[in-house]
């Protein structure tokens, strides 16, 4: 049978429109109904999160201690250790760590610097930045920033590039050089640990407030005062009645990042 | 038109054919292997949607709930029925599909997702337990 260019084209273009509608009628009992999809529940929510730390009152190393083990137990973080029991810098994971105060603000440190500030060791942990560089160089999306202003992870994506750990000028990221689970002395089992590969960093307990908790830093500085926590863009948060009454400053606030995170001096 | 070497040409295509088609006939003669269903650990309360649903859509589901919970903190799920469920691999599914009860049923969900995606071939994302954790191991592994 001869067939003609113009009665190749006509059977050709009526089988594409029959596959593909083929395709359709097909994955349609698939989908899952837009109607499964649901409202949050009793969850904290804010416009944008932001903590305030007063560095005065966590001059008590067992209350900074505490928060660091509340929050790293919370989220199953490694604790990698050399063979004399010393921390491993190389592997080490941190979401809130303490930093002397001349590295938490270099900019702010001189050598006439109040002896008491000059000495102690500051709270330090992801500032959510509301210019965040670590998003801008993500290549594959897995770090970015969520509506109520922090700055997530989704380690499904991650690629381990790394990008994110040399664009973040807080030190607020860390590497998972090895398969970290058998470093964690007791695994949560309601928070997932982390690969072998992937970058990892303090989340602002996203997963606690949609339950209507505070992060777990917060609440294990209890009503110290040291910690405080709340909606920047709700005027009557605690967090603004703290940040109109006290002078407060920011880590490398000269790079634009835009920190939520603030200090009481 | 004459048909050359007939006597060659038939009997070879007849070859051919039943080759080509040999993994049909052999699956619908031959024997199936067998197979039993995974048994969660709470046999008799339903799952979350329809088995069939589940079976059809899970993969769906799963992927759907990581990126609402992970990226838009959408972590409610109403189910047909009106029932509201936590979007949780480990709280939920695994409540069920992980831990094994005493008769052993439905051991940890590496064997329960393997069960059926061995049988029809299907490859099995196994790193999902380098980082969610299946309640059945929680103890045996930290140090």
């Amino acid at each position: 049978m001869a067939v003609d260019r113009r009665a190749f084209l006509r059977i050709s273009s009526l089988a594409t429109v029959g596959v593909g509608g083929g395709q359709w009628l097909l994955a349609a009992p698939g989908r899952i109904a837009p109607e499964a999809l649901s409202p949050r529940g009793k969850s904290l929510k804010a416009e944008r999160w932001g903590l305030v730390i007063d560095i005065r009152k966590c001059l008590d190393p067992d209350l900074r201690n505490r928060c660091v083990k509340a929050c790293h137990k919370a989220h199953n973080v490694p604790d990698f250790r050399n063979k004399d029991g010393t921390p491993d810098r190389k592997n080490e994971i941190k979401w809130i760590w303490e930093e002397p105060y001349d590295r938490v603000f270099p900019s702010q440190y001189h050598e006439f610097l109040a002896a008491e500030l000059s000495h102690v060791s500051v709270l330090t942990l992801c500032n959510h930045c509301g210019n965040p560089p670590c998003v801008r160089v993500c290549p594959t999306k897995a770090t970015f920033r969520c509506d109520d202003g922090i700055v997530a992870m989704d380690s499904h994506r991650c690629i381990g590039c790394r990008f994110c750990i040399a664009a973040c000028p807080y030190g607020s990221r860390s590497f998972n050089w090895k398969d970290p689970r058998p470093r964690i002395k007791e695994i949560n089992p309601d928070y997932p640990t982390r690969t072998k590969g992937v970058v990892e960093k303090c989340n602002f307990c996203s997963e606690r407030l949609a339950e209507g908790k505070l992060p777990a830093c917060v609440e294990a500085a209890g009503d110290s005062g040291a910690l405080i926590f709340g909606d920047l863009h709700d005027k009557n948060s605690k967090v603004r009645q703290l940040l109109n009454s006290r002078y407060t400053i920011r880590r490398k606030p000269e790079l634009g990042t835009e920190p939520a995170v603030f200090y009481v001096v | 038109m004459k048909f050359y070497h007939g006597q060659y040409i038939l009997p070879g295509l007849v070859v051919f054919l039943v080759l080509i088609t040999f993994p049909m006939w052999y699956g619908v003669a031959g024997s199936k292997p067998p197979f039993a269903n995974p048994v969660p650990n709470t046999a008799g309360e339903k799952c979350i949607e329809a088995k069939a649903y589940m079976r059809a859509n899970h993969m769906q589901m799963l992927i759907r709930w990581r990126d609402e919970v992970v990226r838009q903190g959408e972590r409610t799920y109403t189910a047909k029925d009106g029932k509201q469920w936590n979007k949780s691999l480990t709280r939920t599914c695994m409540a069920c599909h992980g831990q094994a009860n005493e008769k052993g049923q439905s051991t940890s969900p590496a064997t329960y997702c393997e069960h059926c995606h061995a049988y029809v071939g299907v490859h099995t994302p196994t790193y999902c337990w380098d980082c969610h954790i299946d309640p059945a191991t929680v103890g045996k592994e930290g140090k």
